[in-house]
């Protein structure tokens, strides 16, 4: 009997990317699972996922991460993904100011569609772009202070704290899962599929399901 | 040989763009014709694959029926339209791997920005969609600037593509294109439906790019533009048949695929690695077309008024 399957997970958290339309959600996405970044890449639309996994107190926590559409006109197809989600990075682009006003439109939406538990990352993307910058660090500590948000800069680009946010995002929801934060979900449930449409995004698994 | 192979397979090439200028110059003769249509299906030539789909999409009776308009709306959108900042930021990632929209601001990237603010203010139901501006730089590869403006407004607006329900807000083509696909899948091939349903792998999922942009990014590009071809040529009833047909050539493949798998597979894999060569693909669709019309499922039941264009 094989434990390796790429099946095999303790628990599946489903974390999504918003944010404006070219704040580098993609590029995130793709550096924490695959460790690529694509000068050339296209724009997202409507929704697309990947995954990966991670060891967490021993616990092998299978994160499956929605990246969306920015442009306004999607979230009416986007926003019905963020059912089940347990995590949500919102991202913006810290070389323009414009990306980050529009947070609190993203928090809302977040708010008015997603589980009251979720942890909330604000993510200040693209601090490659040193000489650009637009929003200060302080501003957007501040922000994340007042609305309970992690907050977290990033560069997709040459890796600084891709790693780091993803990790904080899924440590932080492991913590609220052992505490029980999320009373509505399925906690403990056995199943063989991953799932997304979820009353029950956190499936804790005991074996693989390929033995 | 090898050289001898490519010698002839230049020949014959040169032949058809001969056939086909000699139908261009002939246009009402040929236009529509069982021999036009067998043609198209083969595959339009390089060199006049512009001046084919710039006639059957009536781009020139359009630039001689509104004569400045083009000129008006660029205008008018580089001051007016509020969509200037998307647009910039979707030009900035669209076909940026091919020679013409490579660098950034070159002749190509502005052509592109123009038709797409002129767009955005032509038709204000649409303004700016992201896929168009995928749509707006195909056929740029193939026509002029103005030309390009009033090919896509063609295929937005016209009745035999109506592009317009794909982007207005809320998407309703798109939505009912899902369903009906949805619908087809479940009778011809049920057990990979069965098997994308068990896998939470809906049509919601896939599918959007391939109706949006009529499978631009989504298969190689090779084949796209073979069945752009066909799709200029036969209008929005060849969509579901494409459709059925990617999955109908990958089933077996398919099937063995989990949820994981099969994103990558279809946002990924399949335009890098097609399982027919673009012969065996149309001709997969020439048989799938007709079975659809004989069933009568090639479309979705009829176009509500609301998705159509009220007055450009």
């Amino acid at each position: 009997m094989s434990f390796q399957g790429p099946e095999e997970y303790d628990y599946l958290f489903k974390i999504v990317l918003i944010g404006d339309s070219g704040v580098g959600k993609s590029n995130l996405l793709s550096r924490f699972t695959r460790n690529e970044f694509n000068l050339e890449s296209k724009s997202t639309i409507g929704v697309e996922f990947a995954t990966r996994s991670i060891v967490v107190e021993g616990k092998k926590l299978k994160a499956q991460i929605w990246d969306t559409a920015g442009q306004e006109r999607f979230r009416a197809i986007t926003s019905a993904y963020y059912r089940g989600a347990v995590g949500a990075m919102l991202v913006y682009d810290i070389a323009k100011h414009a990306t980050f006003e529009n947070i609190d439109r993203w928090l809302k939406e977040l708010r008015d569609h997603a589980d009251d538990n979720i942890v909330v990352l604000l993510v200040g993307n693209k601090t490659d772009l040193r000489h650009l910058r637009a929003v200060m660090s302080e501003d957007a500590a501040e922000y994340a202070d007042r609305n309970n948000l992690i907050f977290i800069e990033t560069s997709a680009l040459d890796s600084t704290n891709v790693e780091h946010a993803f990790q904080q995002c899924l440590n932080e929801v492991y913590k609220r899962v052992a505490d029980r934060h999320f009373s509505n979900v399925n906690i403990g449930q056995t199943t063989a599929l991953p799932t997304t449409n979820l009353q029950s995004t956190i499936l804790e698994k005991k074996f693989c399901c390929n033995s | 040989h090898h050289r001898h192979h490519h010698h002839q397979s230049k020949l014959a090439m040169l032949g058809r763009t001969k056939k086909w200028l000699k139908m261009c110059e002939n246009w009402s003769v040929y236009y529509p014709s069982e021999k036009l249509y067998r043609r198209v299906y083969k595959g339009l030539p390089l060199p006049v694959r512009g001046i084919v789909w710039s006639k059957i999409l009536g781009t020139q009776k359009l630039v001689t029926d509104n004569p400045g308009v083009y000129e008006k709306m660029k205008m008018a959108g580089r001051q007016w339209c509020l969509d200037v900042r998307q647009i910039d930021l979707d030009v900035n990632r669209t076909f940026r791997n091919h020679i013409m929209f490579r660098r950034r601001y070159d002749v190509k990237q502005q052509a592109l920005f123009n038709i797409l603010v002129a767009y955005a203010m032509y038709n204000s139901d649409v303004g700016y969609c992201q896929g168009m501006s995928q749509i707006a730089a195909l056929v740029l590869m193939f026509l002029n600037e103005e030309d390009a403006f009033w090919a896509l407004a063609s295929l937005i607006n016209g009745s035999r593509y109506k592009m317009h329900g794909f982007f207005i807000p809320g998407f309703p083509k798109l939505l009912r294109y899902q369903d009906h696909y949805n619908l087809v899948l479940k009778k011809l091939m049920p057990k990979v439906k069965k098997h994308l349903d068990k896998h939470e792998m809906f049509p919601s999922l896939y599918t959007l790019k391939w109706l949006m942009q009529c499978f631009l990014d989504r298969i190689p590009f090779s084949l796209t533009l073979r069945f752009w071809d066909i799709f200029v040529l036969e209008g929005e009833s060849v969509l579901i048949a494409m459709c059925i047909v990617v999955i109908k050539l990958h089933r077996s493949q398919i099937v063995k695929m989990n949820m994981d798998e099969l994103m990558q597979f279809f946002n990924d894999d399949l335009c890098r690695s097609f399982a027919a060569d673009d012969d065996v693909a149309v001709a997969s669709l020439k048989n799938t077309i007709d079975d659809l019309r004989r069933l009568k499922l090639h479309l979705p039941p009829t176009t509500p008024e609301s998705e159509l264009l009220e007055r450009p």
